[in-house]
């Protein structure tokens, strides 16, 4: 039997609700508490979730359906979004330690040329123009404290 | 006459247009900037208001909110990413339109939207303060559990074809609202032992990573997504024909704007969602929502503008600041010496008619703005796409850092991002996750707060009038919302 993204996803759903109700039945009791307590409306939001994971599951066997499957595309698709995630990801990373002027930058032009621009001076230029762009307005106008990094004593 | 006379006076002071005109602008850039709120677009200006006359400082406050409300709309229209909580309503149709290359239609409607709302408002913010005062004090926990649970409601008319994914989503927002301190024991739940949590997921966080991310994600995973699309790059303000088509999805947006700015706490979120919601209910054209209806616009512009200026009303007539930004505003007050309440329109009238002339005229000045620079937002957002990505993913990331100064919020986004992006390709609605999210503290600290006042006993929300009154309305929109979308025998158009 296959089953298809909803019965996946009604499942996944049954799965989280047991967990989340797991996890509020681990919620400490506190004697400040009241009648409903700490973990009871999580509860009652685990049933919930969990009943309609179920309900996902039965309409989707009911339905048997093809037509969603088709249009969303395959796993080079994911691949795709999952490299600009994985950008993403190294920008955390690289925030604290290169500071906000010189990772934004990079992720500028990162992601730039992984969306297609070729790869040519101008693109540091531009990622460059921006990082001032941004460092100025954040850091200068609105007074953001935004990781200098190991440029601490240049900024 | 003294009145009168005293606006007038106001309406000439050169100082109070500059400071009507700098808020403004102000407040459109801040509103415009993923993750910097209304509130705190007016806590940096704060400061810098010390030193001026109290009229001037307080229409420089109140102007930067309307600028901010209005601004939140921009991005949300041209990027579907909601600048501000209020205008996650927006996205819905405004982004549907900017997909169809009608951007410069969506900003026109929104601008006027805007400007009908943020005027009646202000009109209801001088005639009926005193009496909609009451509304304020009438609210009571239970009724505001209430309100939380009609804001709800809207889920069923926001689910699109499957209304088992629309609860789930709105149950997952749920879900996230209860990360953090309990609201009445003080236990931490969720938090994973992480500092970070305990107080919460804000959930300007979700939308961002739901919207912005998340289309971020989509576009760069389509296989043809560098292609040139066809756009218009002008901005468009609505003709006749089509004022006539918005009068009602605003006139709704007005009323039900004038209701929840009033009400202390619930705020232009849930006034814009609710006010989208019944217009569609309304419309002859209701299919067209969802799909880049320009009532689906309409509405939610109106409603979310009419609360900057109705909910000042329990801050002038009570003193009861009803949102951070009303709360900034009361600190502008208070600053200079004035406390609101029943005996500042005795004690400083001046300030009160300087205050509604500076909103009468931060509301015009909001239309000349976005007049001149809607125009190269449009051209910004059509740049290449590989550059457009590129920076807005640079913009999202710098704005919410900016909200808490934390690198774990980025975190949070990107993981609301891959949410997002799973929902998605799961067909499953994302609005109702964002409602829930917003909604979700609201309701189940009202909730616990009533219980604890009737010692556990549920009669307390049928007692209370307006708690009746509001889960009864939550009632009759849900089934008439479930009717509608599942039951209703389909029409010609849709078999077709």
């Amino acid at each position: 039997m296959r089953l298809s993204r909803d019965d996946v996803l009604g499942l996944g759903m049954i799965v989280l609700a047991a967990a989340y109700w797991a996890a509020a039945d681990r919620i400490p009791v506190s004697l400040l508490s009241d009648t409903v307590g700490a973990d009871g409306v999580p509860k009652v939001l685990a049933v919930a979730l969990g009943v309609c994971g179920g309900l996902l599951v039965a309409t989707s066997r009911r339905k048997q359906q093809a037509t969603e499957e088709a249009s969303t595309g395959g796993a080079r698709t994911h691949l795709r979004a999952s490299g600009l995630l994985a950008g993403l990801a190294v920008y955390l990373l690289l925030l604290p330690v290169l500071g906000y002027p010189v990772a934004i930058a990079l992720l500028i032009a990162g992601v730039a040329i992984y969306g297609g621009t070729a790869v040519k001076p101008a693109v540091a230029g531009i990622a460059v123009a921006g990082s001032a762009v941004f460092w100025t307005f954040f850091v200068k106008v609105l007074g953001v404290g935004l990781p200098s990094g190991i440029w601490a004593v240049g900024f | 006459m003294e009145a009168t006379l005293s606006a007038l006076a106001t309406l000439t002071n050169g100082w109070v247009m500059l400071a009507a005109l700098g808020g403004v602008i102000w407040g459109i850039f801040g509103g415009a900037l993923p993750g910097i709120s209304p509130s705190i677009a007016m806590a940096l200006l704060l400061p810098f208001t010390y030193g001026m006359d109290p009229t001037v400082a307080l229409v420089m406050l109140a102007s930067v909110y309307v600028g901010a409300e209005y601004g939140g709309s921009i991005p949300a229209i041209l990027i579907r990413t909601p600048g501000t909580n209020s205008a996650a309503a927006t996205t819905i149709d405004g982004f549907e339109m900017a997909r169809q290359g009608r951007a410069g239609e969506a900003l026109g409607i929104s601008l006027m939207s805007g400007l009908v709302g943020g005027l009646f408002g202000l009109v209801v913010l001088v005639l009926a303060t005193e009496p909609l005062a009451r509304v304020a004090l009438a609210f009571t926990p239970p009724a505001y559990c209430a309100l939380g649970i009609l804001g709800l409601s809207v889920i069923a008319s926001l689910s699109g074809r499957s209304l088992v994914k629309g609860l789930i989503a709105g149950i997952l927002g749920l879900m996230v609202a209860t990360v953090g301190t309990d609201p009445v024991s003080g236990v931490s739940r969720f938090t994973m032992g992480v500092p970070d949590l305990l107080s919460g997921i804000r959930p300007i966080l979700i939308m961002v990573g739901l919207f912005a991310v998340a289309e971020m994600l989509e576009q760069i995973s389509k296989p043809a997504w560098d292609r040139a699309e066809r756009r218009d790059t002008r901005l468009k303000l609505p003709n006749l024909p089509m004022w006539r088509r918005l009068w009602k999805p605003q006139a709704i947006g007005c009323a039900i704007g004038t209701f929840e700015g009033v009400t202390p706490g619930a705020g232009g979120t849930i006034a814009a969602f609710m006010a989208y919601n019944e217009a569609r209910r309304w419309s002859a054209k209701p299919d067209e929502f969802g799909r880049g209806s320009v009532e689906g616009v309409a509405a939610p512009e109106a409603a979310n503008n009419v609360v900057t200026a109705t909910a000042l009303v329990p801050l002038l007539s009570l003193g009861i600041p009803g949102s951070n930004s009303a709360a900034i505003l009361l600190g502008g007050f208070l600053i200079h010496g004035l406390i609101p309440g029943p005996m500042l329109f005795v004690k400083a009238p001046d300030v009160i008619y300087g205050l509604y002339v500076g909103l009468f005229a931060a509301n015009i000045l909001m239309v000349l703005v976005g007049l001149v620079i809607l125009t190269p937002c449009i051209w910004l957002v059509n740049r290449p796409k590989p550059w457009l990505i590129a920076f807005i993913l640079a913009l999202v990331m710098s704005g919410v850092y900016a909200i808490d100064n934390s690198v774990f919020d980025l975190g949070i986004v990107l993981a609301a991002g891959v949410v997002g992006y799973v929902m998605r390709r799961c067909g499953m609605p994302m609005l109702p996750m964002v409602l829930g999210g917003v909604l979700g503290f609201l309701v189940e600290s009202n909730y616990r707060r009533s219980l604890v006042i009737s010692r556990g006993d549920h009669s307390i929300f049928i007692e209370d009038p307006v708690s009746l009154g509001l889960l009864l309305a939550a009632l009759a929109l849900t089934a008439y919302s479930v009717w509608r979308e599942y039951l209703r025998p389909q029409s010609k158009e849709a078999i077709a």
